[in-house]
């Protein structure tokens, strides 16, 4: 369960979905950001993570999915 | 120097550009989408800005629609390679650049049908009907230029754009003449594939070209390498624009692209294009009325032409009278100019043209000054045949 507050990710392929990921939810009242990270599973190796509230995580998944931004499990 | 090869390379560039290069170079000179350090992300968003501007400019859906490649001629191959497997068949024109031609021609070794439809200048129904006619069941892709870069004969892209879309059938065109000057807004355009250079129209330096896809049937990928992205797997990315940006990106040249699109937008696409077709159609003018000059193509209005033409002097070889031009501190193209199917679409291969092309740099003072020049030239040339 994901406390008000605390923060979360969601993690995306590359720095240009991230980048526009973060226009997006920016655009949307999402406030992010975005830092490199390696893929804690280690099967995707460097990928994205935006950083958001967690209690916007799921609307921030929503808005990226919606917009064609793939997102990672 | 009156430089008139802008159909080659802009030159010169806009204010800021060498300054954009250089602040790459001395403090933001890291490999973009790689590290996470400050550099790198200054770096990054460097690409990132010029990407997101790109897909604004041309109406793509998507800042990741734009895909930067080292020259318009690789934007073209991937396009041509990535989507055509042998049994597939091909309609280009007949007024294509080498960049289009040679990468058929090798694919048709391999099992690539293509066709050639002829491009009927100033009649846009007569060249969609030439396209139509070459259609086949197995046509996969048309893929043409948009505008001749040795006559400045436009296609009409829209009208073929629709023809393909109705029948099923990816479109790509070659904008390297027409991207920057020419309206191309995907927005209204049915074009799946734009590929183009960014040192000519686009105000750019050298190095760098755009393939901008507007499609979900996305092409092969022609090289795979690292992207700095899904580092841990050994499949290519499937995503945009990682698909394609194998390797270290040139941001150097990205930032100067960056500098160019800020400067159209400041001048205004159309108003550049406006300049550029009255200075074209005053060298027209003045060269029609010259004895011993001979020019190709009808008087070059914006519908049917982008703002560059070809002539000869009677007498002189094109090489020749290039070279004269030169030792008077003038810059035009003699030849045939990478196209050697529109040469002799026009029945000009034997010798070539010249090629003169201004940009939004060049004033008519220049315009005359290159006019006096080619005048006296085609004098001494009849006083030397009599």
């Amino acid at each position: 369960m994901i406390m008000k507050g605390q923060h979360s990710s969601v993690k995306v392929g590359s720095y240009t979905l991230a980048m526009r990921g973060c226009e997006l939810l920016r655009q949307n009242g999402i406030s992010c950001s975005l830092r490199k990270i390696s893929d804690p599973g280690g099967k995707y190796g460097c990928i994205y993570s935006i950083d958001v509230d967690g209690d916007a995580l799921w609307p921030a998944e929503r808005i990226l999915r919606s917009s064609g931004i793939m997102v990672l499990p | 120097m009156i430089y008139l090869d802008n159909a080659a390379t802009t030159w010169p560039k806009p204010r800021g550009t060498a300054a954009a290069i250089a602040e790459v170079l001395s403090s933001r000179g890291a490999n973009p989408g790689r590290g996470s350090y400050r550099m790198a992300e200054l770096s990054s968003e460097i690409v990132y800005n010029c990407r997101r501007r790109a897909a604004e400019f041309f109406g793509a859906k998507a800042p990741e629609n734009v895909i930067f490649t080292p020259s318009c001629t690789h934007s073209i191959n991937y396009v041509l390679k990535g989507v055509l497997s042998p049994g597939d068949h091909v309609i280009i024109s007949d007024m294509e650049h080498n960049a289009v031609t040679r990468p058929v021609t090798r694919l048709a070794r391999r099992g690539v049908q293509f066709s050639v439809a002829r491009v009927h200048e100033g009649d846009p129904q007569a060249t969609v009907a030439e396209f139509r006619r070459c259609m086949r069941v197995n046509t996969k892709l048309i893929f043409c230029t948009h505008a001749s870069n040795v006559f400045g004969i436009k296609l009409p892209v829209e009208e073929i754009g629709q023809l393909a879309c109705r029948n099923g059938i990816l479109f790509g065109i070659d904008c390297a003449q027409s991207a920057g000057t020419a309206p191309l807004d995907l927005g209204r355009l049915k074009a799946d594939f734009l590929c183009m250079p960014a040192h000519k129209g686009l105000y750019g330096m050298m190095g760098l070209g755009m393939l901008i896809i507007n499609c979900d049937r996305l092409p092969e990928t022609v090289i795979e390498g690292g992207t700095g992205s899904l580092s841990g797997v050994n499949e290519q990315p499937g995503f945009l624009p990682d698909r394609f940006e194998s390797g270290t990106l040139n941001v150097p040249a990205i930032a100067a692209l960056g500098v160019g699109l800020d400067f159209i937008g400041t001048v205004g696409r159309q108003r550049l294009e406006e300049h550029e077709m009255s200075l074209i159609a005053r060298a027209y003018d003045a060269i029609a009325a010259m004895p011993g000059c001979r020019l190709y193509t009808s008087r070059p209005q914006p519908e049917f032409h982008v703002p560059l033409l070809s002539f000869n002097i009677d007498g002189i070889p094109s090489d020749e009278a290039a070279a004269r031009l030169g030792e008077r501190d003038i810059a035009v193209r003699a030849g045939l100019h990478c196209a050697g199917e529109a040469h002799r679409a026009m029945g000009t291969q034997s010798g070539g043209t010249i090629r003169i092309c201004p940009s939004v740099f060049t004033s008519a003072a220049e315009i005359d000054g290159f006019l006096q020049a080619v005048q006296d030239i085609a004098g001494e040339a009849a006083r030397r045949q009599n």
